[in-house]
């Protein structure tokens, strides 16, 4: 058995998939399938209900096709960013909602004169993502915008001007 | 003889008694240097130091040193005491009382592997090649016996090493040439010139007939693969410079202990130069160093891609961010963080050899400052679009190349892509995440709803420029199996003809093996590009399983990845509501039953998601029958009387359920999604709504 030397610093804050943590180790221990319990039942003693439904007699709109994503436009006019060359990133943020994962990311492009529009497809459960705008600058600093789905909108924009 | 005798009488004074042999053959190679000898332990493969002993007892430089395998003690010419030296683990000399020595110091010298006898040699007049038996049982022993004069053996050398198998000695003279010595005969052998040229004062062997020679002036250690015929001495890494040097190893050990894993290897593919055979970029790690991001994790060789010791080990490769892509002409913008102060040096293989070429280092000797660092850097114009790899490396060493050892920092390897310049990147679901499509195929029946007949993850690469389309990627792993029916899987591209895509230039591949064929369907109109006609030919055969990867106990069968790789001949203007997974679909596989109703239909038998329309391959007669409600007119396909689906999609690395598990089981929240037309639980496909012992959790 090989000898591993890890070195390590104190992180500030470690990777989480938006949506929360998909990284459960946990595994099925058996072949049965088992009923979760009601909230009611979570209370007190554990009680296996059963299902009082199953896939095939659910009934669903013919229109309704079970959609986990919704479009979004993204519109960048920056006026600080023209005559600059830069590049803009929309991602998903690395868990401290602060800062872009760049290996999440969904639009990755230059931009034009401080300008971009962007239509894309964005998973449900990325209901929240950061516009970054980048200079080729090593001396200048990004910036940084933050976008938050509205449920009440119908059409998702992401406007940053 | 007279200085000799005092020399022992007062190394006896000191000395209370022999010391213990070595208790290994070590895989690091001595050193001895200064005229004051000290002796240091190198590490071949970093190059790194460490002063073993500064007092050997005596005030004299030793030279012409060997390392005895029959006996495990050093040995080498003590110019003090005038005499051959014996030294053990303590680094404390013995004089030997030698018979017949000539009266000269050597600085050429080893121990023979085969036999038990030391060998020196002086090129100076009326000298030459001597040997003196070192067995202790030998009525020689300690008897110098002179095998060849200097006459007949003439060569310019400053040490010599034996090979671990053949009986002969190896040295390389000050202008390059290569020499055998046969050491019975006292004949020598020119094998060529290394391209090299110096005092190559300490010289090596290791187990795998390997040649190590280190120069004096610049401490430069180069390989020579003398096994493989390849005698150009190659830089392998850089140790002490010394005007007095020698060097000794136990040649029949590996120059890496497999159980001290303290050195960082890459991991891109070894054509670039990755494990310690192909002389690959490896960094000696020190405790509370300098290395790149927050973790490092040494190893004893590389892991060799397609694995890695992100896979094996730990994910070290964490130092550096892209933050822009790398587009041809253009600058890019990454992010580096170095736990120190220390030198960045970068490369990028823009021509897609498989090499980091000369040209090639984009970022050459970069003082980084410890934490975080925003770099630059320009990616030529004369890149090459296409998947690639950049190798970081960070060191207090200046002027790395992008292999070789050396003594600190880390190297951390990327696969890249090099996009054209201006082009724009649209990821789905995102850059390094997948999204999931999984389809019920007893189609036009309605299934168990255990949704998990064909599972596969699916990420989508968009690059358009300006409105038009470049180049599509569509990048898959096929997760589960779990029907009995046997199904094909493609992808079609709404609005996208077939004849639109470069077809010479697109590809597939799986598992990392380019296909023979790009799995664009012919004769085909539209642009569909074809996994498989049966995914049951991509598996490996389930070990006690029905299905793949769809049963408790069955989880840990690989999952198949494939990439397509489809350009397009001239920018096309990108189709309305392209983006997303575009429409991924099963197809029976011809000649096999897939139901009574509808038999043998091979491949006009298609499963598309809710309301999206069957390809011209299909069947049109098909739709009606069984459970199957579609009604083309008001563009309703491949749903049940009750709306409901034969494929789903889900944007995450979905979890699927347990084979006969119906989804509800498995995904509660489901329900109420379905039930209010998506307005509420839009993240029931999520892990942590799941419940856990109904699904496939690997």
């Amino acid at each position: 058995m090989n000898i591993k030397l890890l070195v390590s610093l104190v992180t500030t804050a470690a990777l989480v998939s938006c949506g929360g943590s998909e990284q459960s180790k946990s595994t099925p221990t058996n072949a049965t399938p088992t009923q979760q319990t009601s909230d009611s039942a979570a209370q007190g003693s554990s009680v296996v209900v059963e299902p009082h439904t199953q896939t095939g007699n659910l009934t669903v709109s013919p229109t309704f096709e079970f959609s986990s994503s919704f479009a979004l436009e993204v519109n960048v006019d920056l006026e600080s960013a023209n005559g600059q060359s830069a590049f803009f990133n929309l991602c998903v943020s690395k868990g401290d909602n602060l800062t872009p994962d760049y290996q999440q990311c969904l639009v990755r492009s230059k931009m034009s004169n401080g300008t971009l529009l962007q239509s894309l497809t964005v998973a449900s459960h990325h209901d929240s993502l950061i516009g970054e705008v980048v200079f080729f600058d090593e001396a200048k600093n990004s910036l940084f915008y933050y976008w938050k789905r509205d449920a009440s909108r119908k059409a998702q924009v992401f406007v940053i001007k | 003889m007279f200085k000799l005798i005092l020399f022992l009488l007062a190394s006896s004074a000191t000395a209370s008694c022999l010391s213990a042999p070595f208790t290994t053959c070590p895989s690091k190679a001595f050193l001895i240097q200064d005229s004051t000898a000290k002796i240091f332990g190198v590490n071949l493969v970093s190059g790194g130091t460490n002063l073993l002993s500064d007092n050997l007892g005596t005030t004299g430089k030793i030279n012409a040193l060997g390392f005895n395998l029959h006996d495990r003690y050093l040995y080498g010419w003590g110019y003090e005491a005038d005499t051959l030296l014996r030294i053990g683990d303590d680094f404390q000399i013995e004089p030997l009382a030698v018979q017949n020595l000539p009266n000269t110091s050597f600085y050429v010298g080893d121990v023979s592997v085969l036999d038990n006898a030391y060998y020196m040699y002086s090129r100076n007049n009326g000298l030459g090649l001597y040997a003196i038996n070192l067995d202790e049982n030998s009525s020689d022993y300690l008897v110098v016996q002179k095998i060849v004069d200097s006459s007949q053996l003439n060569l310019a050398i400053f040490d010599l090493a034996f090979h671990p198998n053949n009986g002969l000695a190896y040295s390389v003279d000050r202008s390059g040439k290569l020499y055998q010595i046969n050491v019975t005969t006292g004949q020598s052998t020119l094998l060529g010139n290394v391209g090299q040229a110096g005092t190559f004062g300490a010289v090596y062997f290791d187990v795998d007939g390997n040649f190590y020679i280190s120069r004096n002036s610049d401490g430069i250690v180069f390989r020579i693969e003398l096994d493989k015929g390849n005698l150009l001495a190659e830089p392998f890494a850089n140790g002490p410079a010394s005007g007095n040097n020698d060097g000794a190893r136990c040649a029949t050990a590996p120059i890496i202990d497999e159980d001290a894993a303290n050195i960082d290897f890459g991991d891109a593919p070894d054509s670039y130069g990755s494990s310690l055979s192909a002389n690959g970029a490896r960094h000696e790690l020190i405790e509370q160093g300098l290395f790149l991001g927050k973790l490092i994790d040494g190893e004893s060789n590389s892991a060799i891609f397609p694995s890695s010791d992100e896979l094996t080990g730990i994910k070290d490769e964490d130092g550096v961010e892209f933050v822009t892509s790398l587009e041809r002409g253009l600058d890019a913008v990454i992010q580096v963080t170095a736990t120190q102060s220390g030198y960045l040096n970068a490369w990028l293989d823009t021509n897609l050899n498989g090499v980091f070429d000369s040209g090639e280092n984009v970022i050459s000797d970069r003082l980084l400052q410890s934490g975080s660092n925003k770099l630059v850097f320009t990616v030529p114009a004369s890149a090459q679009n296409g998947n690639s790899w950049m190798r970081f490396r960070v060191s207090h060493e200046t002027n790395l190349g992008p292999n070789g050892g050396t003594v600190d920092g880390e190297v951390e390897d990327y696969p890249v892509s090099i996009l054209g310049s201006g082009v724009t990147s649209e990821y789905y679901p995102s850059s390094s995440g997948w999204s999931t499509v999984a389809f019920e195929d007893k189609w036009p029946v309605m299934g168990d709803y255990d949704s998990n007949d064909v599972v596969v993850h699916l990420r989508t690469i968009i690059h358009s420029q300006e409105g038009m389309l470049k180049q599509v990627t569509v990048e898959g792993l096929l997760v589960a199996i779990g029907g009995s029916f046997h199904n094909g899987f493609a992808v079609h591209l709404p609005g996208v003809l077939a004849d639109q895509v470069k077809q010479n230039a697109a590809t597939l591949t799986i598992d990392n093996a380019v296909q023979p064929l790009s799995g664009l369907e012919a004769d085909r109109d539209e642009a569909i590009f074809i996994l498989a006609t049966d995914l049951w030919n991509l598996v490996d055969e389930p070990v006690n399983c029905t299905f793949f990867r769809t049963e408790v106990g069955c989880e840990d069968s690989s999952k198949v990845a494939f990439r397509f790789t489809i350009p397009f001949n001239e920018a096309v203007a990108r189709p309305n509501d392209f983006s997303g997974v575009f429409d991924p679909f099963i197809f029976a596989t011809p000649g096999t039953y897939h139901g009574d109703l509808v038999g043998d239909a091979g491949r006009a038998w298609e499963v598309h998601q809710k309301n999206v329309s069957p390809t011209s391959a299909f069947d049109w007669s098909l739709f009606g029958k069984g459970d199957d409600a579609s009604n083309p007119s008001s563009q309703y396909y491949y749903q049940t009387q009750n709306g409901l689906p034969w494929a789903l999609q889900m944007g995450n690395q979905w979890k699927h359920p347990v084979e006969t598990v119906d989804l509800l089981l498995a995904y509660p929240e489901f329900e109420a999604f379905a039930l209010s037309d998506g307005q509420q639980n839009s993240n029931w496909y999520l892990q942590q709504k799941a419940v856990t012992s109904n699904i496939i959790n690997r």
